[in-house]
């Protein structure tokens, strides 16, 4: 007689099925990997140096300014192929929060060349656009880190959990349910 | 075969020491007054008293008197049930039957002794063995052929065939000349005492206890024979040796063999030539007889069996003439008769007489069945059903043994009790190779006849190939021996005569002292397995069957003593339950789920202290769980196999959770900067407006 359902009651739980990506293989050495359109490392170039040019021609100090202070900015986008480029996104974001004091200091502070030169003759300054620059390379080496770290330590569990349930198994169901002869 | 006949133990000697016996509570066989005078050659007579009721006085019965009889051999219940209803003038009234209880004996024999209560016949027997006086015609015809034709007659309308009529078995009553009085013919196996001599010639080759139930025929032959030793004084052929007198009656007939010698009245010859005719067709029927009695006229066939081919068949240095005698000697001689029927001579000679174009057809049939190959018909098989087609009435023949169909399962009880190995194997082989089945197809007449036994040897032989319990040649033999009690080493065979005294007996044996008491056996499970049928076939064939073998055995021996202490309404059986726990823990252990197995154990032992197999049996035979354990096991397996791949997905998966890293953590960081920025942006624009 074919059964209607089985009875989990009396067995030991099912553990949950794992999270695909925790145990998603890497792709096979053999495979080929996806091709990377490189033309949109030159559209995000493209835009940054489109805005530099406008802003050249519309306000000089402002685009002396940005000249000196993006370059981690330019270099984070030339080396981050990753999809998504959240690098880019995050040391630019971190690059334009340091720009962001002395542009202020700037449009409010007459807006000249004169006055761009002065602030860039202040090493606080430069300081202050670079270290925030440092601050989003460290927020992703600290992230990528500490997520790789949590992910470990969750697949560790889940091995745990899941010989735990094996064992379990075996109690109640005998060697055999292990699929292999009980000498092997 | 006339030369093989068994040497069936009587125990005839501790009888006497055994002192006296009760039958069915009632009468007393007194052991120390035998009556030698009513012996038989399987059953000793003895004196009996009949304790009346009450009890308190037992009276002695000068009208009884008992036989007992240590063989063992099932009784002739159809006969037993039949003559204890009819009460026949010129019949040994059969006043009772039964097998003895022990417990009056101080003796500790290993098989059931069955004793038989008669009218005791006041005059003796008609003659005395041994006698050589010779009754005038006159008086064979009005004491003798008239009242026993009347009495046979009754009988066979009854579809009793007595197969036990010969002058030792006459008697007289308190006047002399009165009638004479059958004996009885249920205290042995059927034509079991008859001295070849007195077995018609289809069954006379067959041994003794495989002669068989016979039918009409058989009985008008011994009567005849009967009637032909009384007017002569002497048996016929008494002073040839048995094999030379057989092979005499096959070549030249059993009238002129038995007769020929004899001087008898003209008037009387013609009803001897009627009465021992050996074509069973062409015998007279008692009607027959009666009608010759009367003085009609009775037309008597010549003998079609006794055309002779123009030369004989040499076979083993013999020079054989009929076809029965080559029968009989192919069976004498098995490993030859293989290369004579293969080499083809055989048919060449039957179809040298045109009378005998049917036998040479199925011999050739055969052969070329056989040379075909492909394991149809085997040597054995070949050599045996030639030996049909070369006498289609006569008994089965295989390898030395000859039975009678309607004697296989008394031949097989025979060699069960007696512990003959090698006959229980042959007889397992003449069912195994479906002979039985052969012979009855081997007469178109006889296939439409005997279509229910036909298909009750094919039913036998499923029981054969079947190994498990409740099957192979034990069921064969209780199936074919209704009255057989169990043979079951373990009991007493008191105990063992019907299915409830068979597990009393059992619970009894089992004592609560022994580690691993058996509880039963494969003799018990075949008893109870026939006793039961049909329901018992039904049973085992939806019986929810344990994987492991052993397993499956209890499982078996659950089912048919549940069963028979369903249907018998036998009491409960608590040192049985106890003797079958470790058995039974089997079959729970053939449960894969701990949890299952537990809730059983926990199940079951309330059920082992009552001793009630149908509480076990519906504990136990739970087909919807065992297939929802089996269900559960491989679901329980295939998640454990998944198990194993997520496991190995995870140890192997660094590479891509580092991947996963970099990319979430890198958006995490971006999200932060940005809202970094966004923060900067705001604290600046707020700064600045105030």
């Amino acid at each position: 007689m074919k059964p209607t359902a089985s009875k989990p009651s009396t067995l030991p739980p099912a553990p949950d099925p794992p999270d695909a990506a925790d145990t998603a293989q890497p792709a096979p050495a053999s495979a080929p990997a996806p091709r990377r359109r490189s033309s949109g490392n030159a559209g995000g170039l493209l835009l940054i140096t489109s805005i530099v040019v406008v802003t050249a021609f519309l306000s000089f100090p402002t685009f002396i300014l940005l000249v000196c202070g993006l370059p981690p900015s330019l270099v984070a986008a030339l080396i981050d192929n990753r999809p998504g480029r959240h690098a880019t996104y995050c040391v630019l974001s971190a690059n334009l929060a340091g720009i962001v004091p002395a542009l202020t200091a700037l449009w409010f502070g007459g807006n000249s060349v004169a006055f761009a030169m002065m602030l860039l003759s202040d090493v606080y300054v430069w300081l202050e656009i670079y270290g925030t620059a440092a601050l989003g390379w460290a927020l992703i080496w600290l992230l990528v880190n500490g997520t790789e770290f949590s992910l470990e330590l969750r697949a560790r569990y889940r091995i745990g959990k899941l010989r735990a349930a094996q064992n379990a198994m075996v109690v109640e169901w005998g060697i055999g349910v292990e699929g292999r002869a009980a000498g092997d | 075969m006339a030369n093989q006949a068994e040497a069936v133990d009587t125990g005839s000697d501790d009888l006497d020491r055994r002192g006296d016996m009760i039958l069915n509570g009632r009468y007393k066989i007194v052991g120390a007054a035998p009556l030698p005078a009513f012996d038989t050659p399987t059953a000793r007579a003895f004196r009996v008293e009949d304790l009346d009721n009450s009890g308190v006085e037992p009276v002695f019965a000068p009208g009884l008197f008992a036989r007992v009889n240590e063989t063992g051999l099932p009784s002739r219940d159809w006969e037993i049930d039949v003559l204890r209803e009819l009460q026949l003038a010129h019949l040994m009234d059969l006043i009772d039957i039964g097998t003895i209880d022990r417990a009056t004996e101080t003796g500790a024999p290993d098989r059931a002794v069955r004793a038989v209560i008669l009218d005791y016949p006041l005059g003796g027997r008609l003659i005395a063995p041994g006698s050589t006086t010779a009754m005038p015609l006159q008086e064979v015809m009005e004491r003798v052929i008239a009242p026993l034709c009347t009495t046979l007659e009754t009988l066979h309308e009854s579809n009793v065939f007595h197969r036990a009529i010969h002058p030792d078995n006459l008697f007289v009553g308190a006047s002399p000349d009165e009638e004479v009085i059958l004996g009885e013919c249920v205290s042995c196996a059927a034509g079991h005492n008859l001295a070849p001599a007195f077995q018609p010639l289809e069954r006379a080759s067959a041994a003794p206890l495989g002669c068989g139930a016979g039918d009409r025929a058989a009985d008008v032959f011994s009567f005849g024979v009967t009637i032909a030793t009384l007017l002569a004084g002497k048996i016929p052929g008494a002073d040839v040796d048995p094999d030379v007198l057989l092979h005499a009656r096959m070549e030249r007939g059993s009238l002129t063999v038995l007769c020929g010698f004899l001087r008898f009245p003209r008037h009387i010859e013609r009803l001897l030539a009627g009465m021992l005719a050996d074509d069973p067709a062409d015998r007279w029927t008692l009607a027959q007889v009666k009608d010759w009695l009367d003085g009609r006229h009775v037309t008597v066939a010549a003998d079609r069996g006794l055309d002779k081919p123009v030369r004989s068949f040499p076979f083993v240095e013999q020079k054989i003439q009929n076809p029965i005698a080559i029968a009989e000697a192919f069976n004498r001689h098995w490993s030859e008769a293989v290369l004579e029927i293969q080499s083809g001579r055989l048919e060449k000679w039957l179809a040298a007489d045109r009378h005998r174009l049917l036998a040479t057809e199925s011999v050739i049939s055969l052969r070329e069945n056989n040379a075909s190959g492909g394991g149809k018909l085997t040597n054995d098989a070949l050599v045996s059903r030639v030996c049909m087609a070369l006498d289609p009435q006569g008994p089965i023949r295989f390898k030395g043994i000859t039975v009678a169909i309607d004697a296989i399962g008394v031949m097989l009880a025979f060699a069960f009790i007696e512990g003959r190995q090698e006959l229980a194997t042959s007889l397992a082989a003449i069912l195994d190779h479906g002979l039985p089945t052969a012979w009855i197809a081997s007469v178109s007449e006889r296939r439409k006849e005997m279509t229910g036994e036909s298909n009750d040897f094919i039913r036998l032989r499923q029981y054969l190939k079947n190994t498990k319990l409740g099957n192979g040649l034990e069921r064969c033999l209780y199936d074919m021996n209704p009255s057989l009690g169990c043979l079951c080493p373990l009991i007493d065979t008191t105990m063992s005569g019907d299915a409830a005294a068979l597990l009393t007996g059992l619970n009894e044996h089992c004592s609560p002292s022994d580690d691993e008491p058996p509880w039963t056996d494969r003799h018990v499970g075949a008893y109870l397995a026939a006793h039961m049928h049909p329901r018992s076939d039904a049973l085992l064939a939806s019986l929810a069957m344990p994987a492991n073998a052993q397993a499956s055995e209890t499982m078996i021996g659950v089912a048919l003593v549940s069963l028979a202490q369903d249907r018998l309404a036998v009491p409960l059986l608590p040192r049985l339950t106890r003797a079958a726990e470790p058995r039974l823990s089997e079959i729970i252990d053939t449960y894969n789920s701990e949890t299952r197995r537990k809730a059983l154990r926990a199940a079951l032992e309330p059920q082992l202290n009552k001793g009630d197999f149908t509480a076990l049996m519906k504990l136990l035979n739970d087909n919807e769980q065992q297939e929802q354990d089996r269900y559960d096991y491989y679901q329980a397996r295939d998640l454990h196999r998944r198990m194993d791949i997520q496991i190995t997905g995870l140890n192997s998966g660094q590479a891509a959770r580092r991947f996963k890293a970099a990319v979430l953590g890198r958006k995490i960081a971006a999200w932060i900067a940005f809202c970094g920025l966004v923060a900067v942006s705001f604290a600046m624009l707020v700064g600045l407006t105030t």
